[in-house]
């Protein structure tokens, strides 16, 4: 005796199917949706942090917006140079032809920092020291990106009563720029 | 064996088969036909509670006229799904489709007699007598039950043909002798013409009937043609009462002593067998799991939503700050990152950095030298050279003592220290060269200007 399958059978297996098939798309969907969850969370997490370290640095900045600049992050173009260093002269009641040469050299790195120096070589011929310490101290005490690296006063020996000097000076411009 | 029912369904009365001392006990159940079906079921179920066969097996006897029959070759069937051939083979023989039928089949040689029941007619009341906790143990049509039953009793030996009168119908049912099972059956008019005719057709196939049995009500008198002859001259008369030769055989069934030629029952005509008391739990179940997954895909999607909202509202406030920071400046994708860059270049810029180079102290260390160079002594400075935070002076005095009181006053100064000094008389002149080398204390210099 044998028994076949009929219609209602296979609506029961069909609809046992459906639910079994419905139950194995909502797993996957939930695994699916799981992973996306966590990915989610993962970048709401880097975000929320990046969001505080971009707060931090932000208020850095802003506190350092407000020191003065010892280094610039670009060159100082040779005119403009030339130009504070006349008005310096002049500020320093020194006659233009006391300056007899301006040579501006090519910048070189200090040490293994990430600071350039680009060297300006002024020479004086007689001038007092007040009026060349006038005109260096005006060159530089507005910019502190600017300094005296080097100086050399040297007297004329044929005249030792004379208060004129020769002056060879170096004043160097920083600059900050990381090395590649 | 334990307490057991047979129900004998019908378009008529139904009637229930109980035991006493093994023995069936027929009756009717109340209200019997024109009533409604819930109405019948209700009844039948308050017979076989009274009769304390509720927890027992049911076995249902459904009758010739809610079944259908017919021969079909089992050549070339399929080894795969073989059940599911041979319905639609006995498709092919009726006039009904596979999906309204339950059939079983009775494999003969090469050919198999397929019995069918129509699932309109029996599938409510299984489902009915489900709903009620009742276990139906099979389903098997009446007229093979008592055909099983006569041929137990060893009537086989006598007749092939069984004609069983009732309802206005022959109930005939042929016997291969050598296999003692149907290989046909058939409902006939209540014409012994008509059930000579088919007894003819049996002997055209090549099949001469041995012997009839006939039973049932007044099965006698119909059977006789007007002249009082009988269908057949070997004609024996059974005067049982054909219900209670079938409860006979069911009972057996039931009690596992003898197998059934054919059980209609599929799981779903009731007969979800052993798995039935956790059909609903299961159900329940699967349906709880559905629903649990749906509200845990809905928890999922909605907390990605809101991590995604989070994301947003930190990349907004970023940009914000961005935008406050570099006014007009287009923000870029990894702002920390370009805020990590503007902050070292800042910080470098600013002297905020470790690693900037203390700047050069020139002028200041020439005021310092100025300041403490002595206004009691004569002396002359030919040159005065400033590198690298060292100051060379070199010059000339009248006398070496000059030259110690000009080193003290540098010495003096809590700024200044003197690293070296050397005097050297002058030749041909009144007077002694010197150079002496000053280099800054550690103590911070404040700058003034003459």
């Amino acid at each position: 005796m044998t028994n076949t399958t009929n219609s209602p059978r296979m609506n029961t297996r069909r609809e046992l199917l459906l639910i079994l098939g419905s139950l194995v798309a909502l797993v996957l969907t939930a695994l699916w949706g799981y992973g996306r969850l966590n990915a989610a969370h993962a970048r709401s997490v880097d975000d929320g942090e990046a969001w505080v370290q971009s707060t931090n640095l932000a208020g850095q900045i802003q506190a350092l917006r407000d020191q003065p600049t010892l280094a610039d992050d670009h060159s100082l173009q040779e005119t403009d140079m030339t130009m504070r260093i006349a008005r310096a002269v002049v500020a320093a009641s020194l006659d233009e032809k006391r300056l007899i040469a301006i040579e501006h050299q090519a910048p070189r790195r200090i040490g293994r920092t990430n600071y350039i120096e680009e060297p300006t070589r002024l020479t004086f011929r007689d001038v007092t020291l007040r009026q060349v310490l006038t005109a260096l101290d005006t060159l530089t005490k507005n910019d502190p990106r600017l300094h005296v690296s080097r100086l050399r006063l040297v007297a004329p020996r044929q005249d030792a009563d004379s208060k004129r000097w020769t002056v060879d000076t170096t004043v160097t411009y920083l600059l900050y720029e990381p090395a590649q | 064996m334990s307490k057991t029912a047979v129900v004998f369904l019908g378009d008529g009365d139904w009637r229930i088969a109980t035991y006493e001392s093994d023995e069936p006990v027929v009756s009717v159940v109340a209200p019997g036909a024109g009533t409604e079906l819930e109405e019948t079921i209700d009844s039948l179920y308050e017979a076989i509670h009274q009769a304390d066969c509720a927890d027992a097996p049911v076995l249902l006897a459904v009758p010739a006229t809610w079944c259908a029959a017919a021969s079909i070759s089992t050549d070339s069937l399929p080894r795969r799904d073989r059940l599911s051939a041979m319905a639609y083979r006995l498709e092919e023989k009726l006039p009904l489709a596979t999906e309204e039928f339950s059939a079983g089949f009775i494999s003969g040689k090469d050919h198999a007699l397929g019995i069918c029941v129509i699932l309109d007619k029996v599938l409510p009341i299984t489902q009915a007598l489900e709903a009620r906790g009742l276990y139906i143990h099979a389903i098997i049509p009446t007229t093979t039950l008592l055909a099983q039953e006569l041929i137990y009793q060893g009537h086989s030996i006598e007749a092939d043909v069984l004609l069983w009168h009732h309802d206005g119908w022959y109930d005939t049912v042929t016997l291969d002798e050598a296999r003692q099972q149907p290989d046909s059956w058939c409902l006939l008019p209540d014409d012994p013409t008509a059930v000579k005719r088919h007894l003819n057709l049996r002997v055209i196939g090549g099949r001469e009937t041995r012997g009839v049995l006939l039973i049932g009500d007044e099965a006698d008198a119909s059977s006789k043609s007007p002249d009082g002859v009988h269908v057949h001259s070997n004609t024996t008369l059974i005067r049982e009462d054909p219900l209670q030769s079938a409860a006979r055989f069911a009972k057996r069934i039931i009690s596992g002593q003898s197998e059934p030629w054919v059980d209609l029952k599929s799981s779903d005509l009731g007969a979800l067998g052993k798995t039935r008391f956790i059909q609903k739990p299961l159900k329940a179940a699967l349906f709880a799991g559905v629903i649990m997954l749906i509200c845990l895909n809905g928890a999922i999607f909605w907390r990605t939503q809101q991590y995604g909202n989070l994301s947003d509202s930190y990349l907004e406030q970023e940009r914000s700050l961005f935008a406050e920071l570099y006014p007009g400046q287009t923000p870029p994708l990894a702002i920390n990152n370009r805020l990590a860059g503007e902050y070292k270049k800042i910080s470098g810029m600013r002297g905020a950095s470790d690693t900037m180079p203390p700047p050069p102290a020139t002028l200041t260390l020439l005021y310092q030298v100025l300041d403490q160079m002595p206004g009691n002594v004569r002396y002359r400075v030919l040159e005065m050279r400033i590198e690298e935070d060292h100051v060379y002076i070199d010059g000339q005095a009248r006398t070496h003592n000059d030259v110690g009181i000009l080193v003290d006053a540098m010495g003096a100064s809590r700024t200044l220290n003197v690293e070296n000094r050397h005097t050297e008389r002058l030749t041909g002149e009144k007077g002694v060269s010197f150079v002496i080398v000053v280099s800054p204390n550690n103590t911070p210099i404040r700058v003034t200007l003459k």
